[in-house]
């Protein structure tokens, strides 16, 4: 038998140059990702401070100096003196006389509980949608597309508001109607991967074995947007949080006394002029979960593009 | 849409402790006891034709008449966050773009889509806490409408747009740099700033039009927290009421109002865009 | 046009060049130690396969590397100017009037939102003409590119015109200058093979008349032939060989010269004739440094001294260098793929295994209708292998997907053994489909890149034929080693293996189900010329095992040539010609079958006058009436040939031809001592 080109070559070393480099290829490229991300300063300041946060949720009370819906100070008012930030109480103290900083530290509690399961709704629901439409194509696409675009018309909190307004808002209906909300938006971005997969060739060879379209989507397509399914969902958890807040902040969040940071911020505005310490700490409490949410998934993207 | 959400409306007016019977009488005066569908088709009727009904809660006070000025209060808001971030939005995606991989790309990038992510009141109360409380340079509402006291508003609505629009301004500017026709320019023996102006910024910032139409739907959903922050009587704070007093004609009008704006917007944006971009506007001929 | 004073420099001249890429970090040498010169008014042909680097040495040149690419050491001298010492206004100077460059895909080098006459006029107001003066130029340089109407070609936009006029433009402007050097990367790749030959044609004449030196890289050797007068051959960023064409084509004296010349399928050689020879093994990783001769790995003539000293590149004849320590027994080579050929006896006379008759497929695109197939039949018996040969718009790829069902036909059939199969997949059953598969042209897309090739095989085991379990897990490692790769392939994704063995595990793909046909579309296009010839033998080999039939597609003459036993030469849907390779490839055969050859510049044989082509291929939406052909053929006898389409008729021996012109008359018209046909201002 003629000896064949691409394996054999004229000198053993060819032979080893091969078979080494076969094998380490596969491992290297996870562990080349992992490096990458760990070796990203976005990526491990933005984990640093989920976790904190993730922490705080989790323990709550347990590990804050007060209890949330403790009244450190009866019958004083916010112009008290004591009320200000200081040695005792670094964030000050709150309308009804509670430490703000145990009530920041467990705010991340109420917001980490809804918002995973918000997104893995969102993201479940817009991927099976992004796979039948950006698979079938033609009139399903066009409808579905049109509907997307309807709904997408209106501003999201505004939705939010108007089915909240009906249906409550516990934790699960924020969690429905914020999943709901990111079903257009992540269908969006499924659809335009799945678009880009269907061109290729290896759909065509499947077709050719006479494979449905339930294997093609699933077991085809669906492996190779895993990658921007992933980063599209951290992503959503950060708006998802976003949402949360801005929802609480807007009277449609969780009641007191939570430590939402939302929900305290809604009780306070108003006295911002006198009682900055009351709203100016949960604000930035807000800002770096959702930025290091937002770090973690960009760090995120930016490893799997390189 | 609204009006198919629960609660009645009469009974709303009236109050727990009215006779069934005057509830009743209302609610036929108001045309609520008519199928949803007779109901919708006859409002959306009106509508087109200017006339948005009348407030549930201030009966008989048309919506109109709350709805048309705070409208044009959230234009004025919305205007000058427009015009405060789109320059220095085009202006940061493109250095970074000409700066690519070095720290002021990565800077910008990343503070930019920061801010994209931070919800549009927590900006307002950094802003307010900084600007206003301490340093007292601009007031703590927005009720006296003035463009001083409106500029905190503005930038609070706008800081979560810079994200997304300098992200695209740059990756089209990206693209247009390492493009082919860009490299036909340099090696005809142009200079730098011929190059980026006729060829590279021409052909980045088509797409970047198109975000920005996007984004202005983001724009209008920050301005019912903004309003609700600063105390400023727009649409924002009349869709808030409105949810909050279950005034549906009011809530009704005042999204769709909303609706129709985007769709004009993102309408417009892409008429500019096909005008400006030859392949669209001229058809093929060889 | 006068001659501008010119320096006695040598256009180019490059010493000891070195070029690196910074790759995650580290620097990467991608051109090693490379030296050659252009004298004035010369051209030079670089060739290569690809990662070898030619790209780079242009950009190199013209300083325009990458971000992450620096020069790391050596000269570029342009016309006696030291290029690397320019600064920024230099630098553009020297751009603007020494050196042009043209490369491929000419729609993506022009501007989309600036009109032509804009691009065209900014070289000459570069210049300091008024904006009058640049667009009377602007014409002048369009017409000297035979643009028909160039005022109103100055008012469109790029996306407008053809990838030909689109070319034509690009050498406009960089020719506007009257620049002493040109560089021109594959210029005419992605375009059709009779536009690529007039935009040669083009080139050649108007680097004659300006007395431009240029620099042309390309992969293809016919190409560089016909347009150069010496040749360079780079190998892993380093030249290995270099000589005037004579030399390097007829006397190589470098192994890795010898074994690419043995690669390509040079005159008319045929399966029959013959297995084509192999590089074994793969190009070193870009960046390793080779204490030694950088194709040691690779040469059968290598010797201890080989893998410890770098050779030096030595004067082995008149202006010939090679860069090889046994560069005179390079000739010697000893054959990495012995030569026996791999015989299938087709047996004429059975049932045929394929029939296709009138097949069409109209589409509707915009409201248009597109006829991009027109009515082909076809036979095919068992082991035989049918090329079909055509340029864009001729159906050769709808013909495809209308025999595998992917796309059902307006109208006609296919029959396989006699019995007809439903036009749809859907319709289809499971032995039919595995009875019929393909290889596509781009490995990459064609293997998920997610899966293994096990389970690549299997599903293909499971799907096609009902095989599971462990008898599935057997038959995929007996494929495997069928098509030459070694057991642990299995275990790889398609991203750790190299192009040439991603697509032998596409083609144990297509052999999964024992298919009794193949279609294959383009399958080497996207391959090195070196792994190509592998991949041709593999499909002959396994051919001859099999017999199973193959439909060949390919825009290569040489490569169809070679494995086609019958070819189908298809033009705007339409049959224009179906014969033996023999037949089709020699007088007498069709005009368009003629001037195809023509257009193609190959390595072997006589330069040519090349038989021109009026107009541009028509769009399959707009067929001329008649015969197809008509509007651009160059032997039209007349009026009979724009209102009646000719009939397929069989001028003997099983050889169609679609021509009002009788056979008798072809035969005398296209004899060699004939004179070449005329162009075509008829009567």
């Amino acid at each position: 038998m003629s000896s064949s080109d691409d394996i054999v070559g004229a000198s053993p070393v060819t032979v080893g140059a091969v078979a080494p480099a076969m094998r380490n290829r596969r491992r290297t490229e996870r562990r080349e990702l992992i490096a990458l991300l760990l070796r990203s300063p976005a990526f491990m300041i933005g984990m640093v401070v989920i976790l904190f946060w993730t922490v705080c949720g989790i323990f709550g009370d347990r590990i804050t100096p007060y209890r949330h819906d403790e009244i450190v100070v009866e019958g004083g008012n916010l112009l008290d003196p004591s009320f200000r930030p200081s040695w005792e109480h670094p964030f000050g103290l709150d309308n009804l006389g509670r430490d703000v900083f145990s009530r920041v530290l467990s705010g991340a509690g109420p917001i980490l509980a809804v918002a995973p399961l918000a997104t893995v709704i969102g993201v479940v629901c817009g991927s099976i949608l992004g796979l039948i439409t950006g698979y079938f194509g033609g009139t399903v696409d066009n409808v579905v597309s049109r509907l997307i675009d309807a709904v997408l018309a209106l501003p999201l909190i505004i939705i939010a508001i108007g089915v909240l307004q009906s249906t409550g808002t516990s934790a699960l209906s924020l969690a429905l109607v914020i999943g709901f909300v990111f079903t257009p938006i992540v269908a969006r971005t499924v659809r335009s991967a799945v678009l880009g997969e269907r061109s290729l060739d290896y759909v065509q060879a499947a077709k050719l074995r006479g494979e449905r379209a339930p294997y093609i989507m699933f077991a085809e397509i669906l492996p190779n947007v895993m990658g921007p399914i992933i980063v599209e969902a951290t992503v959503r958890l950060g708006y998802a949080v976003f949402a949360l807040v801005t929802l609480a902040f807007l009277g449609f969040g969780e009641v007191d006394p939570s430590p939402d940071w939302g929900v305290q911020i809604q009780e306070h505005y108003s006295y911002i002029d006198q009682a900055w310490w009351t709203v100016l700490w949960p604000a930035l409490a807000i800002a770096s979960l959702v930025v290091a949410l937002n770090l973690v998934a960009d760090s995120m993207q930016q490893a799997v593009e390189s | 849409m609204a009006g198919m959400l629960p609660g009645d409306p009469a009974r709303n007016l009236l109050g727990r402790e009215a006779p069934a019977s005057q509830v009743k009488e209302l609610n036929h005066q108001l045309g609520y006891d008519r199928p949803f569908v007779v109901r919708y088709l006859d409002w959306l009727g009106n509508f087109v034709t200017g006339d948005l009904g009348k407030s549930a809660r201030n009966y008989p006070r048309p919506v109109s008449e709350d709805l048309v000025p705070a409208l044009k209060r959230s234009l004025k808001l919305a205007g000058l966050a427009l015009v405060i971030i789109i320059p220095i939005s085009i202006f940061g995606g493109v250095l970074a773009a000409l700066r690519y991989g070095r720290p002021i790309d990565r800077g910008i990038t990343v503070v930019g889509l920061s801010f994209a992510v931070i919800p549009e009141f927590v900006h307002g109360i950094v802003l307010v806490t900084i600007f206003g409380v301490g340093l007292h340079w601009f007031p703590t509402t927005a009720q006296s409408g003035s463009l001083d006291a409106l500029f905190l508003p503005a930038c609070a609505l706008a800081l979560v747009l810079f994200g997304y629009i300098a992200r695209m301004a740059r990756a089209g500017t990206i693209e247009a740099l390492g493009a082919d026709y860009t490299r036909t320019a340099s090696l005809k023996g142009l200079s730098r700033r011929t190059v980026l102006q006729r060829h590279v910024l021409r052909n980045s910032l088509l797409p970047t039009i198109t975000v920005i139409a996007t984004q202005t739907g983001y724009l209008f959903g920050g301005l019912v927290a903004i309003e609700l922050l600063f105390g400023y009587p727009g649409i924002g704070s009349l869709i808030l009421q409105a949810a909050n007093n279950k005034d549906f004609p009011v809530l009704q009008s005042a999204v769709l109002t909303i609706a129709i704006l985007y769709l004009v917007v993102t309408l417009m944006a892409d008429l500019l865009v096909s005008w400006l971009n030859p392949r669209v506007r001229l058809t093929d001929d060889v | 046009m006068t001659t501008p004073e010119r320096s006695r420099e040598p256009a180019l001249e490059l010493r000891d060049l070195d070029v690196a890429y910074t790759v995650r970090g580290k620097p990467r040498q991608v051109i090693h130690g490379l030296s050659f010169e252009i004298p004035q008014g010369h051209s030079y042909g670089l060739v290569g396969e690809s990662g070898c680097g030619k790209s780079t040495v242009a950009l190199a040149t013209v300083r325009y590397l990458p971000r992450n690419g620096q020069v790391q050491g050596g000269s570029v001298r342009i016309g006696g100017v030291d290029a690397l010492a320019l600064n920024a206004q230099g630098l553009r100077e020297l751009r603007r009037d020494k050196v042009s460059m043209v490369y491929q895909n000419p729609g993506a080098a022009l501007n989309p939102t600036l009109r032509v006459g804009r691009q065209l006029g900014e070289v000459f107001a570069l210049r300091g003409a008024s904006r009058d003066e640049a667009r009377e130029r602007s014409i002048g340089a369009l017409r000297e590119v035979q643009i028909a109407d160039p005022e109103s070609v100055l008012r469109r936009y790029p996306h407008q015109l053809s990838g030909g006029m689109q070319q034509r433009i690009v050498i406009a402007m960089a020719l506007a200058t009257d620049p002493q050097l040109l560089i021109l990367d594959e210029p005419t790749t992605g375009l059709d093979a009779t536009v690529e030959a007039e935009v040669l044609d083009l080139i050649s004449n108007l680097k004659e008349k300006h007395h431009t030196a240029t620099l042309l890289i390309s992969h293809n050797l016919g190409i560089v032939r016909k347009m150069c007068d010496r040749i360079g051959v780079l190998y892993a960023g380093e030249l290995v060989e270099d000589g005037d064409v004579a030399q390097i084509l007829g006397e190589p004296r470098h192994p890795y010269t010898v074994g690419l010349l043995r690669c390509i399928p040079r005159a008319g050689r045929r399966k029959d004739d013959g297995r084509l020879d192999t590089i074994p093994g793969f190009l070193p990783e870009l960046g390793e440094e080779q204490p030694g001769c950088v194709f040691v790995d690779r040469c059968a003539l290598a010797q201890d001294v080989c893998r410890t000293t770098k050779p030096e590149f030595a004067l082995v004849g008149d202006g010939h260098h090679s860069k090889c320590h046994f560069h005179e027994i390079a000739e010697s080579l000893p054959r990495a793929t012995d030569e026996r050929a791999a015989l299938t006896v087709v047996d004429r006379t059975a049932e045929p295994l394929l029939q296709v008759t009138d097949l069409a497929k109209t589409f509707t695109q915009d409201g248009v209708a597109v006829h991009a197939l027109a009515g082909v039949s076809a036979i095919l018996h068992e082991g035989e292998t049918l090329g079909l040969v055509g340029e864009s718009g001729s159906g050769k790829t709808t013909f495809a997907r209308t025999l595998l069902g992917i796309v059902d036909p307006t109208r006609g059939e296919v029959a396989l053994d006699g019995r007809r199969l439903p036009p749809t997949l859907a319709a289809r059953t499971a032995s039919d489909i595995a009875a019929l598969q393909i290889v596509f042209q781009n490995p990459d897309s064609a293997l998920n890149r997610r899966h293994t090739v096990r389970r690549l095989l299997n599903r293909s085991l499971k799907k096609l034929i009902n095989l599971t379990g462990a008898a599935a897990d057997a038959r995929s490692e007996e494929l495997i080693s069928s098509v030459r790769l070694p057991p642990r392939a299995l275990t790889a994704r398609p991203q750790q293996l190299s192009g040439g063995q991603k697509q032998r595990v596409a083609i144990a793909r297509a052999f999964a189900g024992e298919p009794r046909l193949i279609v294959c579309d383009e399958p080497t296009s996207a391959l090195d010329v070196s792994v190509q010839a592998a991949i041709l033998n593999l499909l002959v080999d396994l051919q001859s095992d099999r017999r199973t039939s193959y439909v060949f597609i390919s825009h290569d003459l040489g490569v169809v040539r070679y494995l086609a036993d019958r070819i189908a030469v298809l033009y705007l849907g339409r049959l224009m010609e179906l014969g033996y390779s023999a037949d089709v490839f020699g007088p007498p055969h069709h005009p368009y079958s003629e001037a195809l050859l023509s257009a193609v510049p190959s390595i072997d044989g006589e330069l040519r006058e090349r038989i021109v082509l009026a107009g541009e291929i028509p769009s399959a939406s707009n067929v001329p009436s008649g015969c197809a052909f008509q509007t651009r053929c160059p032997r039209k006898i007349g009026a009979i040939c724009e209102t009646e389409e000719p009939p397929l008729a069989n001028v003997g021996g099983d050889h169609l031809i679609r021509c009002h012109i009788p056979v008798e008359e072809l035969r005398r018209l296209q004899a060699p001592a004939a004179p070449p046909a005329v162009d075509s201002s008829h009567a």
